[in-house]
């Protein structure tokens, strides 16, 4: 045994204090050394949604063409990104380091008018495509993503979509190809300009006869993703409106 | 004799004193986990990886931990050690982390790792320690893996992305394509938490009237 009464008051308090300095010491040097490593992988993984969203690409492709390296390179060639507010005039010629979209429309303090919303704008001389940020609520937590939409504005080029903890299986099948490929060429307006998307509840096609079918057994996250489509719509209207 | 303790120290865990279905501890990840395949995996191995370590370190600082904070300095030794795990995922394997999102941060209330640390190490050997904490991880584990893979199946007709049952069966094997698994509908249920209880009950229904050490005589 210990030569040391280890029941005694001070002996207690000493091996606390020497137990929370080694780990949190520990834990502050690996958390701050691996820093830029975390930082650098959200940050690819933002720009992979965002190409992922542009190239429309089928699943095979993905897994083979969005690299690190042809990611970094195609955004950095090819992407732009401007901050606009909601009457549609781009205030920022850069996204600032600083600007966190998440913290931006979660501002309850903020109303929608004035709020800033990001544009990224790729370019590679056959005609642009915009991309839009978007955030919602699927049945358990935060759903994102980001819409590309064509030069006119109009038709959806392609979508990515993220998750936080949606039901395997069900719900978090959002980020799969076979979803995603739906919305591709669909436009988002009827002739008359008027708004006019749904992801309709999954087998259950409006009269309309147009749409995408949603997600089989995840009736709240197909609503989610709904709503969060008309929302950003509803964010970027202007905008949208504007450079027709 | 050593030899013999040492290895049933790896075995026993698996079958007769089995975390989950003997100590009925570790239950609530066990459903909340077992969802898909690629996540019981996973868990297992950092669970694994956390009993391991953390039966070590208490197991070599047994001595001189005061025994009325007993408790505490163990959630701290887990809770480092699950930090750890969870900032290097976040470094070396993100997508993973994106996948298994809270769950990582989980561990450190997964009882089994409490209860090993109370249960064995605070009274054995630095090396025999870790062996039980390996064992009891893969015994945790190899449950998880068998929930998660009658759930994953089950549930949405796939196993780690690969899908066998369905119309969507793009992976199957040919004969399943054309066979009477084309009319295979996703059974709801599996997909939720709920029906782990299920088949936990039943894994520990089979278990028992197998093993003649755990008839219940009381």
């Amino acid at each position: 045994m210990s030569k040391f009464n280890t029941n005694s008051n001070g002996y207690t308090l000493g091996f606390l204090a020497v137990m929370v300095i080694i780990v949190g010491g520990a834990l502050a040097f690996i958390s701050s050394s691996l820093e830029d490593r975390i930082n650098d992988n959200q940050e690819l993984d933002r720009r992979k949604k965002i190409m992922k969203a542009i190239l429309s690409l089928s699943e095979d492709q993905e897994n083979e063409v969005l690299t690190k390296e042809f990611v970094n390179a195609e955004y950095q060639g090819k992407v732009t990104g401007v901050l606009i507010n909601y009457a549609g005039e781009v205030v920022e010629e850069t996204i600032p380091v600083k600007y966190d979209f998440r913290k931006e429309m979660k501002d309850n303090n903020k109303a929608k008018e004035d709020k800033l919303y990001p544009v990224y704008i790729y370019d590679d001389n056959e005609g642009k495509v915009f991309v839009y940020q978007m955030i919602g609520n699927g049945l358990w937590d935060e759903i994102n993503g980001f819409l590309a939409l064509e030069a006119n504005q109009q038709t959806i080029k392609g979508v990515a979509f993220d998750h936080v903890g949606e039901t395997p299986g069900l719900g978090a099948e959002m980020v799969k190809n076979k979803f995603r490929e739906q919305f591709y060429g669909q436009s988002l307006f009827d002739v008359n300009g008027n708004y006019d998307f749904v992801v309709y509840k999954s087998g259950k096609l409006p009269s309309g006869g147009k749409g995408v079918d949603g997600l089989a057994g995840a009736t709240i996250t197909t609503d989610g993703i709904n709503d969060m489509i008309r929302k950003t719509k509803d964010n970027y209207i202007n905008y949208i409106s504007s450079a027709n | 004799m050593s030899e013999v303790n040492t290895k049933k120290l790896l075995t026993d865990p698996l079958d007769d004193n089995n975390p989950i279905t003997v100590q009925v501890l570790g239950v609530c990840s066990a459903l909340a986990v077992s969802g898909s395949l690629k996540n019981a995996l996973v868990m297992a191995v950092a669970v694994t990886f956390v009993t391991a370590f953390s039966n070590l370190t208490i197991s070599l600082l047994r001595n001189y931990i005061p025994s009325r904070i007993r408790m505490i300095v163990q959630l701290v030794v887990i809770a480092f050690l699950v930090t750890l795990v969870s900032i290097s995922l976040k470094a070396f394997l993100f997508d993973l982390s994106k996948e298994l999102s809270v769950y990582v941060g989980l561990i450190i209330t997964n009882c089994i790792i409490m209860g090993r640390l109370e249960a064995f190490a605070i009274g054995n050997k630095p090396v025999d320690s870790f062996l039980d904490g390996v064992g009891n991880g893969i015994g945790y584990g190899l449950i998880l893996v068998i929930v998660g893979f009658i759930r994953e199946l089950f549930g949405t007709g796939a196993l780690l992305g690969f899908t066998f049952f369905g119309e969507e069966a793009r992976h199957g094997i040919d004969f399943l394509k054309h066979g009477f698994f084309n009319d295979f509908f996703h059974n709801g249920l599996m997909v939720l938490p709920i029906s782990s209880i299920f088949i936990l009950g039943i894994l520990i229904w089979i278990q028992r009237s197998r093993n003649a050490e755990l008839i219940d005589i009381s």
